[in-house]
């Protein structure tokens, strides 16, 4: 599926950094190496796939449906407007241990609350969902600088002050890895992964055992895959049917425009956790462009795996490679592999573009076959 | 499907492979390693650019020292890259000494110091060490641009003919306050010395964008803020943020036909967009006194300190020896020249101090009695800004 891409896209990067002057081969080691070698370099990769998985899990359920919620931009970044309505009040001496799941409830209800609206112009204004998004994270981009510029502002720059420790999500000590964080973007995927996987084939991967320390692991996690998969859900039947084709489903008996209502609403629901992590795990505070791109990136990961929920965590931890990794080219000490970090952009575009050039080619190639036969 | 299930598994196997077995570096013994950390373009021709030169300078005259930069580290080129992060990655390779090149880096540059205590790290334009909160591995530096953009304010005065300056302020702090209000106090000056003119016929209004630099969406738009400035009357903007779109915007009216022209900031080269509508730049060195800095650290003398530095008055331009300068650009005529030499060799010898009494805040409450000098506090904390500015003192709200 993304072999070819992958290759394409590695060559592309090694034609242009050697046209830069640059090492390839050195370049992609110090990627590697800056991203994985080090504890706390893998702790941030695997953290920074926190928020992507959570935001994608939630695409899976809209893309599942047909419904391309461009909207999500805007849904995470009211996710952590209201994540912050709580956590800019707490007090070094709060102790609730209610203060950071409130903090995650209230993010759900404003992505959930900002989704809705997208759904609700789509479903009673038949204003498509792309640009009834497009428009709606354009004004939560607004909401959050008119905030950051108003009464939130503290101190010269537009931004809330730091957040005292009992708002963050908390971490273990001395590093930057957050168990908990973990565990929502796994238990949203795993909840997404059942409700969707209505009678999906079972997966095998073979010689996993053979790998030493993560093999074991990994196959545990399939199992538990496996046997959640068949269950699958009568509503992720639906929503396929729905992405099939509205009227088919309709006729069927399917309530389209409540189901199209609650996906958006689950999908806005996980974005605004996703901007609940970034105001309060991975930034300290609510300052502008708080969602990071993390929205867009959950589309592209989305559409990379052709909303197939299985192949998600590993994609989102693919992507979350790419900015540090790129980081640790930019902050290199040998000039051979000192490389701007936007190229790290470059070539996950680039994969991108391939993957999707790939899919359509691939479909292209099946329509021709089926036309074929007579 | 075979083939996504080779490339998981390959991916794996390479992720293991790299997590566990991939070489570290070695460092030399008498090698420094040290890390810039840049908030803007490193190639800005402004207030990044000018720390990157300054780190090849350190480069080129100390041997044995490496550095690291890392241009950029904002919110919009970097959103999830936090200084943390940077630090460790500079540390990971040996970083010893990481100079944190931007106001905004100070909070997170105190808890870096506290998480690192064995690497320095140098706040540039921060306080931390004169408001002691920070912790001892920290010092502070900064330039008395205030000088210089007293020199910037005087070469605009004599060139109005409009009579009125537009000051194009980034954010509203301590300090760019007090660069926006030298600039003022050096025009008004050089307008009623030289021009024959009275302070209150000077018109001088600031306007802040709201960040060092443009961030669409963001901040106000410089370019826009900057073509609102010459369509109000002003002709003669003096830039006070990071980037060069002040001097952009006024080559482009200049080629059209009108009389303008603009005084970048930061960056010594900054003149060179638009020479034949720039009258001079105040511009950092940072060379010199990091040098000071490196050697200071690589003979184990260091000590935390707050130094707010003098330009070498025997050369403001003497590139080895100077923190700061001003070039005078082409748009300046030969008999405008000599005055701004002259009124730098007053500025030098102390016969013209400007910060002196009487002078009033902008809401007309006193600063400084008659006949007194503001001391170096008076001026690096300026509350407001002055009497005969016209712009916002603090922030809306």
């Amino acid at each position: 599926m993304m072999l070819l891409p992958l290759l394409v896209s590695l060559i592309l990067m090694g034609i242009i950094l050697s046209s830069l002057g640059k090492d390839a081969g050195a370049a992609l080691e110090r990627f590697l190496s800056g991203a994985l070698g080090t504890p706390n370099a893998r702790v941030d990769v695997i953290m920074l796939a926190v928020p992507m998985l959570l935001c994608a899990s939630g695409l899976l359920l809209t893309y599942t449906a047909g419904l391309w919620n461009i909207g999500v931009e805007g849904q995470v970044t009211m996710g952590a407007i209201f994540a912050t309505i709580i956590a800019r009040s707490i007090t070094q001496e709060d102790t609730s241990p209610f203060i950071v799941p409130a903090e995650l409830l209230l993010a759900a209800v404003g992505g959930a609350l900002w989704a809705a609206l997208a759904a609700l112009l789509r479903i009673h204004a038949k204003v498509n969902e792309i640009f009834g998004g497009v428009a709606l994270n354009f004004i939560s981009v607004n909401i959050l600088l008119w905030l950051l510029n108003g009464d939130w502002k503290v101190g010269t720059y537009p931004q809330t002050a730091d957040f005292n420790t009992p708002a963050l999500l908390p971490r273990l000590e001395g590093t930057r890895f957050s168990p908990l964080g973990i565990g929502l973007a796994v238990g949203a995927w795993l909840l997404v992964f059942w409700a969707l996987n209505h009678g999906g084939k079972k997966l095998v991967i073979p010689g996993l055992n053979r790998v030493p320390v993560v093999g074991p692991i990994l196959a545990l996690g399939v199992r538990l895959l496996n046997f959640l998969a068949p269950r699958g859900t009568r509503w992720g039947l639906q929503l396929r049917a729905i992405g099939r084709s509205p009227r088919s489903a309709s006729l069927l008996g399917v309530r389209v425009n409540r189901h199209i209502l609650l996906s958006m609403i689950a999908c806005g629901a996980l974005a605004g956790i996703t901007g609940a992590v970034q105001a309060i795990f991975v930034r300290g505070r609510l300052s502008p462009g708080i969602s990071g791109g993390i929205g867009f990136m959950g589309v592209l990961i989305v559409l990379l795996v052709n909303i197939r929920p299985l192949w998600v965590p590993l994609i989102a931890l693919f992507f979350a490679l790419v900015p540090i990794g790129s980081l640790k080219l930019a902050s290199s000490l040998d000039p051979a592999v000192q490389i701007d970090a936007s190229l790290g952009n470059v070539f996950q575009g680039v994969l991108v573009l391939g993957v999707l050039l790939a899919n359509g080619l691939r479909e292209r190639a099946a329509r021709k076959r089926k036309e074929n036969i007579p | 499907m075979k083939l996504a299930r080779l490339f998981g598994i390959a991916l794996v196997i390479a992720l293991v492979a790299a997590a566990f077995g991939l070489p570290r570096p070695i460092q030399a013994q008498d090698e420094l390693v040290i890390g810039y950390i840049l908030v803007g373009p490193q190639n800005d021709k402004g207030w990044s650019q000018a720390h990157f030169e300054g780190a090849e300078y350190v480069e080129k005259m100390i041997p044995g020292v490496k550095k690291i930069v890392l241009d950029k580290l904002n919110g919009a080129d970097r959103p999830n890259v936090t200084l943390e992060q940077v630090v460790e990655s500079m540390v990971e390779q040996g970083a010893k000494l990481i100079f944190t090149t931007s106001d905004e880096f100070g909070p997170d540059t105190l808890k870096a110091a506290e998480k690192f205590p064995d690497v320095i790290f140098i706040h540039v334009s921060g306080d931390g060490v004169l408001k002691k909160v920070a912790p001892p591995n920290v010092g502070n530096v900064m330039g008395k641009m205030e000088y210089m953009k007293q020199v910037a304010g005087c070469a605009a005065a004599l060139k109005t003919q409009t009579n009125s300056i537009a000051y194009l302020g980034p954010l509203i702090n301590d300090e760019t306050r007090r660069l926006a209000a030298s600039v003022y106090l050096g025009a008004r000056y050089c307008f009623e010395k030289y021009r024959g003119g009275k302070a209150a016929d000077l018109t001088f209004e600031v306007k802040w964008i709201g960040f060092w630099f443009n961030i669409p969406g963001v901040t106000l738009d410089p370019t826009e803020v900057a073509n609102g400035f010459f369509n109000g009357g002003a002709d003669v903007i003096v830039s006070g943020i990071d980037t060069t779109e002040g001097t952009v915007v006024a080559k482009q009216r200049a080629d059209k036909g009108e009389k303008v022209f603009a005084i970048p900031y930061d960056f010594q080269g900054a003149c060179e967009i638009a020479p034949e509508i720039c009258l001079g730049t105040p511009y950092f060195h940072w060379g010199p006194s990091y040098v000071n800095i490196v050697k200071a650290v690589k003979e184990g003398t260091w000590k935390p300190a707050w130094d707010w530095l003098s330009p070498d008055w025997s050369d403001i331009n003497n590139p080895d020896t100077s923190n700061l300068g001003f070039v005078k650009g082409a748009a300046l005529s030969e008999d405008e020249g000599k005055i701004i030499d002259a009124f730098i060799a007053a500025l030098g010898d102390g016969s013209v101090n400007l910060f002196t009494g009487p002078l009033n805040f902008q809401d007309g409450t006193v600063y400084l009695k008659e006949g007194e000098v503001a001391t170096d506090e008076q001026i690096w904390y300026l509350p407001q800004l002055l009497e005969g500015m016209k712009g916002e003192s603090k922030p809306a709200n």
